[in-house]
């Protein structure tokens, strides 16, 4: 069973990527920080964690960057509702594997999903 | 009406906001050929009396301050105050670049509003139009305001303070990256249209949880 980790401030965009993922058994965990997402991460090793980069303290650029130093291998999708190209060109360096904005779609997540 | 705002509808409002105000500082990136960077969204409640010391608050307490102001109307209603600290406008009109359209004869002070113009438009539009999206509706703008005063001037005063009674208040911030621009989006939605917008909200919730 494919381990999501879900790491996004907002309570309502956890759920919301929690309903448009399409149908299987994942093993899903959430986070609402950068800070949790490091030690949830660290905890579960999950296969994929979809992250958020507008969060207060520390965001989804610091996390990214710390996660990846953490494991080089992790694989991150970052959904955001910060479109511009260069947050995306910035998360790709960082080692993120995708960017889908806000609000995530059934397809883009599928998609992404892939990857796993 | 502002007790009625539950913790579910801060969060899908401060999301719904966070969504159109990252597509606005997307246009606004690519408009300017600069990186932005964003914070989250807060939502609170303001007495209209308010406005001017919290702006102050927020803005650092500068001696200038750049403002456009523009009220849009549909199904919601309210006004959007786009707030920069100092003289940005003349940032702006250097980022903006020679090619920007501006003609040639005008004077620093008229470029400065125009590029204010400009900016004030594509965030402000930009923002509420996917807020809008995402409520279903469509939205009227009035044309925006422009002022470029020292803060504490009296006309700022008075452009910062004519609402009465209580309002929401969205405030978002975004810094220009490695420019002297730092600004505020605020968001002003008045007592009378909010059993509408809560009505939006719960739907938009229902449709993308349900």
């Amino acid at each position: 069973m494919p381990a999501i980790l879900i790491v996004d401030d907002s309570p309502i965009s956890r759920k919301i990527l929690r309903k448009v993922l399409p149908p299987g058994n994942y093993d899903i965990r959430e986070g609402s920080s950068g800070q949790e997402c490091l030690e949830k991460y660290a905890e579960s090793r999950p296969d994929l964690v979809f992250l958020d980069l507008t969060m207060p303290g520390m965001d989804g650029f610091q996390t990214l960057e710390l996660l990846k130093r953490q494991d080089p291998s992790a694989k991150v999708i970052v959904v955001t509702a910060d479109v511009q190209s260069g947050s995306r060109t910035r998360v790709m360096d960082l080692g993120a594997v995708g960017v889908i904005a806000k609000p995530p779609s059934t397809e883009a997540i599928a998609a992404a999903l892939k990857l796993v | 009406m502002l007790k009625e705002l539950t913790d579910e509808r801060r969060e899908a409002l401060q999301e719904m906001i966070n969504i159109g105000f990252g597509r606005s500082m997307a246009s606004l990136a690519e408009l300017l050929g600069v990186y932005i960077e964003l914070s989250v969204p807060d939502i609170c409640a303001v007495e209209g009396d308010q406005i001017f010391d919290l702006l102050l608050t927020s803005l650092g307490v500068p001696e200038d301050v750049s403002l456009v102001r523009q009220t849009f109307r549909g199904q919601f209603f309210g006004e959007a105050v786009l707030a920069l600290s100092g003289r940005a406008g003349r940032e702006l009109v250097v980022m903006l670049g020679e090619d920007s359209g501006f003609h040639p004869s005008l004077e620093m002070s008229q470029l400065e509003m125009e590029a204010l113009l400009e900016v004030g438009n594509v965030v402000i539009g930009a923002c509420l139009g996917q807020f809008a999206d995402l409520l279903e509706t469509n939205l009227s703008f009035n044309p925006p305001v422009v002022l470029m005063e020292n803060i504490h001037s009296h006309q700022a005063r008075e452009v910062l303070s004519a609402r009465p009674g209580q309002a929401l208040m969205i405030r978002t911030q975004f810094r220009v990256d490695q420019r002297a621009v730092t600004g505020f989006l605020l968001i002003f939605l008045p007592l009378e249209c909010l059993a509408w917008v809560y009505r939006a909200v719960d739907h938009f919730v229902e449709q993308v949880l349900s």
